[in-house]
């Protein structure tokens, strides 16, 4: 297992060439001069020339990107050009409240959305059912800013129990993350119900029930723990997507979380801070991937033993 | 199972930590926090929103307004303007000043005793270097172009030389690019390798306490400043990018300011009981701008065609939702060198058409409007495209982003036509024209429309050397009466500027660049 998890982690280093060259491709070829968007408009034609030699960019481009990735493996992610702010020291700065909204809005939707999910496929085609399809349905269609304004207008404006905006307590996190979980919520339940179904037509379940086991060991022993595979890929996805940063919802309750940072890295053209944003994005993907294959040893026994079996028999030889 | 639930709950528990260990509690942001006992003010701390972060603190490397807003609490300049009558100038950092006989020298005689923010006593030499080296960044050059340098002459005097005689000079010494700072700071900074940029020391009425990254700028009351310590103990500038939420956080008082708001939230904030808002013309000028170097609108008739077929009332209306001004010159109706009494092309939709036609165009033509893809462009530029159908112009947009538009637009001249702002920084007709109309300023972004007359440039020349402002306006006068001829743009109207705040927040007065001076504000019952 161990080696399995140092060979995945190794895995992850052409990952992040690949992503490096590719953000660095695209930062350099779509249009937008980063000397105009940091000097604006009024300066002289030689100014411009000049920042652009400090910069490097008038170099060719396999020149810029081998420089690019030989500072980088030294640790060296350059410097934002907007503020000129190591893009390293800002990236960390951001992560404690992209981190807090990540984590808070998957635990509601994991709170909420797996038992919800149980419940709808024991009891199909009842009103419970109905009524929490319907309201999953809701919640994925409808678009996040929109959401995000009518919590701000209902429960900070109306009735004044929280904060609009900012990150300064945890209550400044509750309208964000019910805003965030909003999608992963609605996943979880829709996939939780619909692989619930399957395994409850199960042989073994019924054997289950055959043999007297009390009807909560069989839904929640037996049936929740073979259905929760596809359940948990569907969290690692949205967390490692939350964990990139929520922009929208950073945008509407102005936290200044990662997503933030990286927009208006992209609108400006900071092209340091956007290339670093996304290897950090990427990085923080597969190391999720990987977190979410350890969890399904743990849930699947048969994958479990795969990785003994294959333990005893190296030990035996 | 059991072990299962136990690897689930070490998880959940680690998260937990996780989470507890980052979230943090800041008082400041408390916009509830009431008086410290200072005189004047019921309330310490001015909530308020801005849109965007501050680049840099440091007046050498900073142009943009919201660091410019934030910054003129943080520096002051030699000139400054006054807080009730933004038009007036009055002493700043310099007690007076004087014009040498040929007006190529302005020696300043600076204030005495005025403290930095770091305790030393600001001289000559402090003054000096922070001018000599905000004329030298690249950041200034498009408001330094008439000054040479600058000298100290004794310890408490210090003298501008310009290039040739420039009477905007006092309004260019206004601007925060030249906000003095502490000599002894910046070497510390540059010697310890500390970003000064963002541990800025001036002599303005409030000193920087913390800068959180991408959330908020926090500055407290500095208690040694020359002008009197201000009635408000400290202001957080809180990053609040979208407007729909700033104008909802000011609505609900976590905010006491928030600028800008979007245009069409204008009318409803104005309902709101616990806000008030001041307003006046901002200098930002809407305007059509040609190519008048290459393509079709080489021709003048064309050009002339399309300001004929305009209506910039209605423009206004669809474009900014009735808040701005419809602008006659070439410059924004709320700087020096604006004249009410020129008048510019009224819409006469036959004459456009007799104009086509004598240009070979009977029945119109197909255009591309080069755009930046902001609804602030947009929406009067798709005014303008119903209103030249009119006329037999179809008109399709290329939108791109701001970065691609300013390569493409105005740096490499790669269009036909557009509709854009240009802002008069240097609140002066000369900034303006000289950047957008004067031969010397081809290529590099400025004179983005390619024009070039020699007449013109003989005028701008000669207005910026008189002293008389009575003369200068006449020669402006005679300047927009070629260029309304010529029609290299066409200005369509310059935006009112409004700043909301709370009720409960007095003295405050419009400022057409958002140089808002909270040192003068209070809060009041």
């Amino acid at each position: 297992m161990l080696k399995y998890i140092i060979k995945r982690i190794l895995w992850i280093i052409p990952i992040i060439v690949g992503v490096s060259f590719i953000i660095f491709f695209i930062m350099d070829f779509t249009p937008g001069d980063p000397a105009i968007m940091i000097l604006g408009e009024g300066a002289k034609s030689e100014e411009y020339e000049a920042l652009r030699n400090e910069l490097g960019l008038n170099d060719n481009f396999f020149v810029r990107y081998i420089r690019y990735i030989s500072n980088a493996v030294r640790g060296d992610l350059g410097k934002s050009y907007r503020t000129n702010i190591p893009v390293f020291q800002e990236i960390i700065s951001r992560l404690s409240y992209t981190l807090n909204l990540a984590v808070v809005s998957t635990i509601i939707a994991i709170i909420i959305g797996l038992p919800v999910g149980v419940v709808s496929a024991v009891k199909q085609y009842r009103a419970v059912d109905n009524i929490s399809l319907g309201i999953s349905l809701v919640l994925t269609s409808m678009p996040e800013f929109w959401f995000a304004l009518m919590c701000i207008l209902l429960f900070s404006l109306k009735l004044k129990w929280l904060p609009s905006l900012g990150a300064d307590s945890w209550k400044h996190f509750i309208l964000p993350a019910a805003t965030a979980c909003t999608n992963t919520l609605a996943s979880i339940l829709r996939m939780t119900r619909s692989t619930m179904l399957e395994v409850i037509r199960q042989d073994y379940i019924r054997t289950a029930r055959a043999k007297g086991a009390p009807e909560r060991t069989v839904i929640f022993g037996h049936a929740l723990r073979n259905a929760l595979l596809p359940v948990v890929t569907i969290i690692g996805v949205n967390f490692g997507l939350a964990l990139g940063g929520a922009i929208v919802v950073e945008q509407v309750f102005a936290l200044p979380g990662l997503g933030q940072l990286m927009i208006n890295a992209v609108k400006s053209k900071d092209t340091p801070m956007v290339i670093a944003s996304v290897l950090f994005s990427a990085i923080i993907a597969s190391l999720v991937n990987l977190l979410v294959d350890i969890v399904y040893v743990y849930i699947d026994p048969r994958l479990k033993s795969q990785y003994s079996a294959v333990k005893a028999k190296k030990v035996k030889i | 199972m059991k072990k299962n639930l136990s690897f689930i709950l070490a998880v959940a528990m680690l998260l937990l930590s996780i989470l507890t260990a980052c979230s943090t509690e800041t008082t400041p942001g408390d916009s509830t926090v009431t008086s410290d006992g200072v005189e004047g003010s019921v309330k310490d701390t001015l909530m308020w929103g801005v849109e965007a972060e501050a680049a840099s603190l440091d007046p050498s490397t900073s142009k943009d307004t919201v660091t410019h807003a934030i910054m003129y609490q943080i520096y002051d300049t030699l000139v400054k303007e006054d807080h009730s009558d933004y038009a007036k100038l009055i002493p700043g950092l310099a007690e007076s000043w004087t014009f040498s006989n040929d007006n190529k020298e302005v020696i300043f005689k600076l204030r005495e005793n005025v403290k930095f923010h770091n305790g030393d006593v600001m001289t000559a030499e402090d003054v000096q270097f922070s001018l000599q080296r905000s004329l030298e960044s690249s950041y200034s050059s498009s408001i330094s172009e008439a000054i040479d340098h600058f000298e100290k002459v004794d310890d408490m005097t210090v003298k501008c030389v310009l290039k040739y005689p420039y009477s905007p000079i006092l309004d260019v010494m206004t601007n925060l690019t030249y906000g003095i700072v502490s000599k002894r700071a910046v070497e510390e900074a540059e010697a310890n390798n500390i970003d000064f940029a963002r541990n800025p020391v001036g002599t303005g009425a409030y000193k920087i306490v913390e800068w959180k990254s991408g959330d908020a700028l926090i500055l407290e009351r500095f208690d040694d400043y020359y002008d009197g310590p201000a009635k408000i103990k400290n202001i957080i500038f809180k990053l609040v990018p979208d407007a729909a939420s700033g104008s909802i956080a000011l609505e609900d008082g976590t905010l006491d300011i928030y600028y800008p708001p979007a245009n069409s939230d204008y009318d409803h904030l104005k309902q709101v009981e616990s806000l008030s808002y001041v307003e006046c013309p901002g200098v930002g000028l809407r305007h059509i701008t040609f190519n008048v170097r290459d393509g079709i609108f080489t021709n003048k008739k064309i050009r002339q065609a399309i300001a004929y077929a305009l209506n910039r009332d209605d423009i206004i209306i669809g474009g900014a939702y009735g808040y701005a001004v419809a602008t006659n010159c070439l410059v924004p109706t709320s700087i020096f060198g604006y004249l009410d009494d020129f008048k510019w092309y009224e819409q006469d939709i036959e004459k456009a058409k007799q104009l086509l036609a004598e240009a070979g165009y009977p029945d119109g033509f197909d255009i591309t409007f080069s755009m930046e893809g902001s609804p602030m462009y947009m929406q009067p530029a798709e005014v303008v495209q119903d209103q030249l159908r009119k006329i037999g112009i179809n008109v399709t947009f290329n939108k791109m982003e701001r970065a691609a538009y300013l390569e493409d637009v105005a740096g490499n001249m790669n269009f036909d036509v557009s509709l854009r702002m240009t802002s008069a920084t240097i609140r002066d007709a000369d900034y303006l024209l000289t950047r957008r109309f004067h031969s010397t300023m081809l290529g590099g972004g400025n004179n983005y429309s390619g024009y070039s007359n020699p007449e013109v440039d003989a005028l701008i020349e000669k207005a910026r050397a008189e002293s008389s402002n009575d003369k200068r306006l006449e020669i402006y006068r005679q300047i927009y009466g070629i260029l309304k001829e010529d029609v290299p743009l066409i200005p369509l109207y310059t935006n009112m500027n409004l700043l909301f705040h709370n009720a409960k927040l007095k003295n405050v007065f419009p400022h057409p660049v958002d140089r808002y001076n909270v040192s003068k504000m209070y809060f009041e019952e």
